[in-house]
């Protein structure tokens, strides 16, 4: 038996990582003095090494550090809402239209273009699908949370004039010039619902539009359009938010949504005609 | 915890592609990392290493979590994924060199890869890297010594003593 079949690759290795006892690697040191098969034994896997920390530093170099740094900014932004329920007392909340500032959307933006990327649902059924629905609506939900408490205090008394012919279209101009849409167009309401004004808001520094509509048998509903800028399209999606049905969609860097009290099926009947006419 | 975790974000994601061979898997690692990290920040002990906490955590994601979806619907070519990063820079010899190197590294199975990046990366003593990997520390040194040995002969080098035997075996023929 030569020492290099005494001293297996487990042990030299170790000795060349400097984890190996005093007294083995002495005794690896020298026998190597006079034997020239251990010498090329540990020449050779000492050269398995040599590069494999260069190399997977390169990844280190080629990490995207942009998008991590969003990732995290929408996991902080997200750890920090879930104290937050989603239904409680409007009284004992700051104004959502506050609450997040629109880098935290843009980086939750960013986790919905990697969601959506690629990976074709394989990222997406990862965690479960409770987690991909809060991570899916940490930026967007707030917006319509936020319109839900404001639509709350909406009755149909707030809504019982109708403006003048005049006046609407420059209510739907003003509102359209914000979000860069024609909304004489692309909001042409279901024959059924009443038009009773347009409004721009401004949502963390993005344009809102919200317009109201009374509808003869449910009462006031919303449609409101933000503008994102985020070209991900997303279908009618049923949600709940504050007593309200809503169902919002994205579409041509715009998310909207339809908010009311009005049924599920009877509001998506609606935000179907709605997202027919914005094209 | 915050600033800790933004240290650490491309040392995660290196774990993540090393683990899975998929860099979006990799981004989500590191996010899902990051969410728990905050919802259980009360539970790291000051005076520890973040860094290897948070490892902690994306590698129980990995294993509890992600590991058999990721495996049973065949993403993963390791190797090509884990060269192509640095394949930017094909034009630097030191990048070609690195490329080469990860393609084999990307070979490796998965147990021997994350052990590699652990100890000769991230610095992980073996005692460490057994405690971190939940295995004994003679695991660890065999993982290492086949890991060295594969990536010696893919690169170049071939061992004495096998091209010794291989030798004798033509001669006897």
């Amino acid at each position: 038996m030569n020492d290099a079949d005494r001293h297996p690759d487990e042990e030299l290795v170790a000795f060349l990582d400097d984890e190996l006892a005093s007294e083995k690697a002495r005794d690896i040191v020298d026998a190597a003095r006079t034997d020239s098969d251990l010498r090329e034994r540990l020449a050779f896997l000492d050269s398995g090494g040599r590069l494999v920390l260069p190399a997977l530093d390169a990844i280190l170099d080629a990490a995207p550090h942009e998008r991590l740094q969003g990732l995290l900014a929408a996991a902080i932004a997200r750890q920090a809402d879930d104290p937050v329920p989603i239904v409680s007392s409007t009284a004992t909340r700051p104004s959502p239209w506050q609450r997040l500032g629109w880098g935290q959307l843009a980086a939750a933006a960013a986790v919905l273009l990697v969601i959506g990327g690629a990976t074709g649902g394989l990222i997406a059924s990862n965690f479960g699908p409770a987690d991909q629905t809060e991570v899916v609506t940490v930026g967007h939900e707030n917006w319509r949370q936020a319109v839900a408490e404001y639509w709350l205090l909406t009755t149909a008394d707030t809504l019982a004039i109708a403006p003048t012919p005049d006046v609407a279209r420059e209510q739907l101009a003003l509102a359209g010039r914000g979000l860069g849409l024609d909304l004489d167009k692309a909001a042409a309401p279901p024959p059924a619902l009443s038009f009773r004004g347009a409004q721009l808001f401004d949502f963390q520094g993005r344009p809102l539009t919200q317009i109201a509509y009374i509808d003869p048998d449910h009462g006031p509903i919303a449609y409101c359009i933000i503008k994102t800028g985020n070209p991900k399209e997303t279908g009618l999606t049923d949600e709940t938010l504050d007593g309200f049905n809503i169902v919002h969609w994205a579409s041509g860097g715009h998310s909207r949504m339809l908010i009311g009290r009005a049924p599920p099926e009877t509001l998506r009947a609606y935000a179907e005609q709605f997202a027919a006419s914005a094209g | 915890m915050r600033d800790g975790l933004a240290t650490h974000l491309a040392a995660l994601w290196r774990y993540g592609l090393v683990l899975s061979g998929n860099r979006d898997v990799a981004e989500d690692l590191v996010q899902a990392t990051c969410l728990r990290a905050l919802e259980r920040r009360s539970q790291f002990q000051p005076g520890t290493r973040l860094d290897r906490w948070l490892f902690s955590i994306l590698h129980s994601i990995w294993i509890n979590e992600v590991r058999a979806r990721v495996v049973r619907q065949g993403a993963g070519f390791v190797d090509a994924e884990l060269a192509l990063v640095v394949d930017g820079g094909r034009e630097i010899e030191t990048n070609i060199l690195a490329s080469q190197m990860l393609t084999e590294i990307g070979r490796l199975p998965e147990a021997q890869r994350e052990t590699v990046l652990l100890v000769y990366a991230e610095g992980y003593s073996y005692r460490e890297a057994a405690d971190h990997l939940n295995v004994p520390i003679g695991t660890i040194m065999s993982r290492l010594a086949v890991a060295r040995e594969k990536l010696a002969q893919a690169t170049g080098d071939r061992p004495a003593k096998e091209e010794d035997e291989t030798r004798d075996r033509d001669e006897r023929r």
